[in-house]
């Protein structure tokens, strides 16, 4: 990426290795019986599908190309809306276990019958559920800035966050950067990089998540994060596939220590916390967590 | 890259402050030198070659005895702070003038005291199952007579976790311990870990007051390694290690205790060269991706 000139050199080697697929994939809808999801599919096939999941409010417009076309080189990359979300149709479910119905659904109308779950924040919660209600269909799992059910701070959001959720007169790129980037320049200047990464693709963009989305995620967060009166996080050992867990070390959607609670409490996890960095670690150290998800997708 | 490996590297001495301290010094001239500081009751020869010799393609690589320990001279001192005196001396004899630390346990908080004493001296901070000053059940059990009298046993208990595949890896760590057939060092007396015990002790003390203060002070770029099920030091202080030092990753992995970097090395030794390599991720432009479609 550094050297141009070098790239052009090789010519087949770069068109092979670095077509901006996130930017040219068209959306396209699958019916879940009812409804539509919308999703996009591309990538290498042959190898099995790792299926993303976005981030509270958030649509396939926000998924970082330097994330999803580095794992498109060496397998099949499918974004998909929740019901409700951007173009998919019906109104965003109020509970993680609903979303997945809905997931498990849809994942078996591509026929599809292994995959791989990446999810960020509230996507990584319905990764979880659905890992949980079809193990069958799960492979491996990445799961970042998100935490466990019934998880530290989890029960809602700090007054801190619901500060820049509710802040008036702001653009969802604002609240973005307030929510996922640590406050150093370096972080915040990071951040400013994912938002123009993420406006890069001119295509059938999503339209933004509507006022109802929020409100039903804020419900199944609730939902989510309550503490049940005994076995904490005994669901957590019932996830048997191989995790790799990510955040960064001042994460204040979902406190950090999740993080570490999920991978102390899964039967096969790895954890990497980065410095510097909040929920949104993944989009600052981008390259390096691309490498990363690559490792652990094609490893033995 | 010199002609040495981690089998063949002759053991040396230098002379600081009246003390002869044993080293073996390989792997890539001109560079900063890893300077790898072992665990509690383990000598130069407790390092797996596997790593040492994987390091030493890209970086020189010096091991060392402390004070005391194997074939070094001199006595033990009872606190880590003391150690890091002896560190900085060696060192200084040797006419390095900066290093990067690789500090297993022990070894990591003679790095982290390292750091905090001459931050101009340290360039990078690698913290292999360690704790900070006052962390959690940091207390340490002297070693039973079992495990004095049975070290294979020690070792598959404390550095690798009861799994089949874990103890299976221990194993395979042990077998590759050997391959160094000559000039092999001397092994640590009671005495020096009698020392070595009073120190992480010491060092495992909580403080009356800010208790984890210190660690702002360390600004290197830091990388934390640890075993999920690490029993002799607890995991929880890995985790207080990442959220109080200003610059530092933390990777954690499964189903592995404190020998999690021996276990996993395939992946360590991945992880630790990006690390060494820049440490901070590049955030490429919106340009370069697109000067990169084709």
């Amino acid at each position: 990426m550094s050297n141009v000139s070098e790239e052009n050199k090789r010519p087949v080697l770069r068109a092979m290795s670095n077509v901006n697929l996130n930017e040219t994939a068209p959306t396209q809808f699958q019916d879940i019986g009812g409804v539509s999801l919308a999703y996009r599919h591309f990538g290498k096939e042959g190898a099995p599908p790792v299926v993303c999941f976005q981030h509270f409010t958030g649509t396939m417009n926000n998924f970082d190309p330097i994330h999803t076309n580095r794992l498109a080189q060496d397998r099949p990359v499918i974004l998909v809306d929740y019901r409700g979300v951007g173009r998919s149709g019906g109104e965003m479910p109020d509970s993680m276990p609903a979303i997945a119905v809905d997931i498990i659904a849809f994942v078996k109308a591509l026929g599809l019958k292994k995959i791989d779950l990446f999810g960020f924040s509230i996507g990584g919660m319905v990764a979880q559920q659905v890992a949980l209600d079809a193990p069958e269909l799960v492979r491996r799992i990445l799961l970042v800035g998100t935490g466990p059910s019934a998880g530290e701070g989890m029960q809602e959001f700090s007054p801190e966050v619901m500060e820049i959720v509710n802040r008036p007169n702001s653009t969802q790129q604002e609240r973005s950067l307030d929510l996922f980037f640590s406050k150093s320049p370096t972080s915040y200047a990071a951040g400013k990089s994912w938002l123009k990464r993420i406006a890069a693709r001119k295509l059938d963009r999503e339209p933004e998540a509507k006022p109802q989305v929020g409100e039903a995620q804020l419900v199944a967060l609730a939902k989510w994060g309550a503490i049940p009166a005994t076995d904490r996080y005994g669901d957590l050992k019932k996830i048997k596939q191989r995790t790799l867990v990510v955040n960064g070390k001042d994460d204040i959607m979902v406190p950090t220590i999740n993080s570490f609670i999920l991978q102390q409490h899964l039967p096969d996890a790895r954890l990497i916390l980065y410095p510097d960095s909040g929920h949104g670690s993944h989009f600052q150290f981008s390259e390096e967590f691309a490498e990363e998800a690559a490792r652990f997708f094609a490893a033995a | 890259m010199s002609k040495y490996t981690h089998e063949t590297v002759p053991t040396q001495f230098v002379e600081a402050n009246g003390i002869r301290y044993a080293y073996r010094r390989f792997g890539k001239p001109g560079t900063i030198p890893l300077l790898l500081l072992g665990y509690f009751n383990s000598n130069m020869d407790g390092w797996d070659p596997e790593v040492t010799n994987s390091l030493a393609a890209d970086h020189e690589v010096i091991l060392f005895d402390n004070a005391g320990v194997g074939a070094s001279g001199g006595k033990t001192p009872p606190t880590v702070a003391e150690m890091t005196k002896h560190c900085l001396a060696f060192c200084r004899a040797l006419g390095l003038k900066q290093i990067h630390v690789v500090g297993f346990s022990l070894g990591g908080m003679i790095g982290q005291q390292l750091a905090l004493e001459h931050p101009q001296f340290l360039g990078r901070l690698i913290l292999l199952g360690t704790g900070p000053r006052g962390g959690e059940e940091m207390t340490f059990a002297e070693l039973s007579a079992e495990e004095q009298a049975d070290p294979v046993a020690f070792l598959l208990g404390a550095f690798f976790s009861p799994s089949e595949t874990s103890q299976a890896a221990g194993r395979e760590y042990i077998k590759r311990l050997e391959s160094r057939k000559n000039d092999r060092d001397l092994p640590v007396s009671r005495d020096s870990a009698v020392g070595q015990l009073a120190a992480i002790r010491e060092w495992g003390t909580i403080p009356a007051t800010g208790r984890y203060a210190t660690l702002k002070s360390i600004t290197q770029p830091t990388l934390i390694v640890h075993g999920n099920k690490d029993i002799v030091v607890t995991p929880i202080n890995a985790f207080i290690l990442e959220e109080h030092l200003p610059n530092a990753q933390l990777i954690m992995y499964a189903d592995s205790s404190h020998g999690a970097f021996y276990q996993h090395r395939k992946a360590f030794l991945e992880h630790i060269k990006i690390f060494l390599s820049d440490g901070v991720s590049v955030v490429p432009e919106l340009d370069s991706i697109k000067s990169s479609v084709a």
